[in-house]
């Protein structure tokens, strides 16, 4: 477990998981808009997947573009097997930090 | 090259596409562009969806170069202080210090595009950006700066030496912030594209030669 997730490097990752064979860089940057709820720059996208990919997290592919980006090609990403690996332990220690927690905040609340 | 009427201002997609690593700047340009058409110009109109646009051309040279600003912005800030205050020892590597972090930054842009016109374009960036803040810094701090200097005996031997009859300290030296700002407007500039061509050059031709060299 030698390289934690940051909260949006999942979100990000999550992203191209969902999306499955239509991830690329703009549905990415919806999926993670609407998630999160908030504003995200499509450069911080762009970073964040150009570093998992650094990581061997995920890996990239370019396909065809569409009318709408006057033809431009869409790079499409997919989650390699250290990716699911990395979204796991940090899914595990997210857990581990929150174990105990819920009852005590139920405590305090009520 | 014409502008498409439902097209962000060439001139930031030119800079955009510049600034983008080769291999990344088509499928990134046609993510931004997709945005652009497809959500900021319903709901923003014609002129804030190019705002957007030029905002999100600004983060992507941001997000590469923030680097050599912060330290082009910290050593500025450094020489002009000690300018200020007359501690003599650094007071003429500033400058040199500031065209060797231009060229690095340059460099880095060549390289990382491949390009020789993004190291150009990294070069006159980051000189344009420093200037304004050297504008606003200076116009910021001439004032309390001017209450120390009107003790030291170099800045009132270079007001004796220099100022009108009848000019006061404050005049003068609120005079000299405005002189040094058109001059360093100047230098930059010239600095921003000797720099960046430089810098552009080696730097894409470096890249060029590294890849070959691992193929």
């Amino acid at each position: 477990m030698a390289d934690i997730l940051g909260a949006f490097e999942q979100a990000v990752l999550l992203a191209v998981l969902r999306l499955d064979e239509d991830a690329y860089g703009r549905a990415i940057l919806r999926d993670v808009q609407s998630r999160l709820e908030r504003d995200v720059a499509p450069g911080a996208v762009h970073a964040t997947l150009e570093r998992l990919e650094q990581k061997g997290f995920v890996t990239s592919r370019v396909g065809g573009g569409t009318a709408i980006r006057d033809g431009r090609a869409r790079r499409f990403y997919r989650v390699e097997p250290a990716g699911v690996r990395a979204l796991d332990d940090a899914r595990y220690s997210l857990d581990r930090v929150w174990r105990g927690v819920g009852r005590l905040l139920k405590a305090r609340s009520s | 090259m014409k502008r498409n009427a439902a097209s962000p201002p060439v001139w930031t997609e030119w800079v955009l596409v510049a600034l983008l690593p080769e291999d990344r700047a088509e499928s990134e340009s046609g993510d931004l562009l997709e945005a652009y058409r497809d959500e900021h110009l319903p709901a923003r109109g014609r002129l804030g969806a190019d705002w957007w646009y030029l905002r999100q051309v600004a983060f992507v040279f941001a997000r590469s170069y923030w680097f050599w600003l912060a330290a082009l912005i910290a050593l500025f800030v450094i020489s002009d202080v000690t300018n200020a205050y007359q501690f003599a020892a650094s007071r003429n590597v500033g400058p040199i210090a500031a065209v060797l972090v231009i060229l690095a930054a340059s460099l880095q842009g060549g390289w990382r595009s491949r390009r020789m016109s993004s190291g150009l374009l990294t070069g006159i960036a980051t000189c344009m950006l420093l200037w304004l803040f050297m504008a606003a810094w200076w116009m910021t701090t001439w004032y309390p700066f001017s209450l120390v200097q009107q003790g030291e005996p170099y800045w009132i031997s270079a007001w004796h030496s220099s100022a009108a009859p009848g000019e006061t300290f404050t005049h003068w030296i609120f005079w000299d912030n405005v002189g040094a700002t058109i001059m360093s407007a100047l230098a930059l500039s010239m600095s921003g594209v000797l720099a960046g061509l430089i810098g552009g050059v080696v730097g894409s031709i470096a890249r060029r030669l590294y890849l070959r060299s691992a193929a």
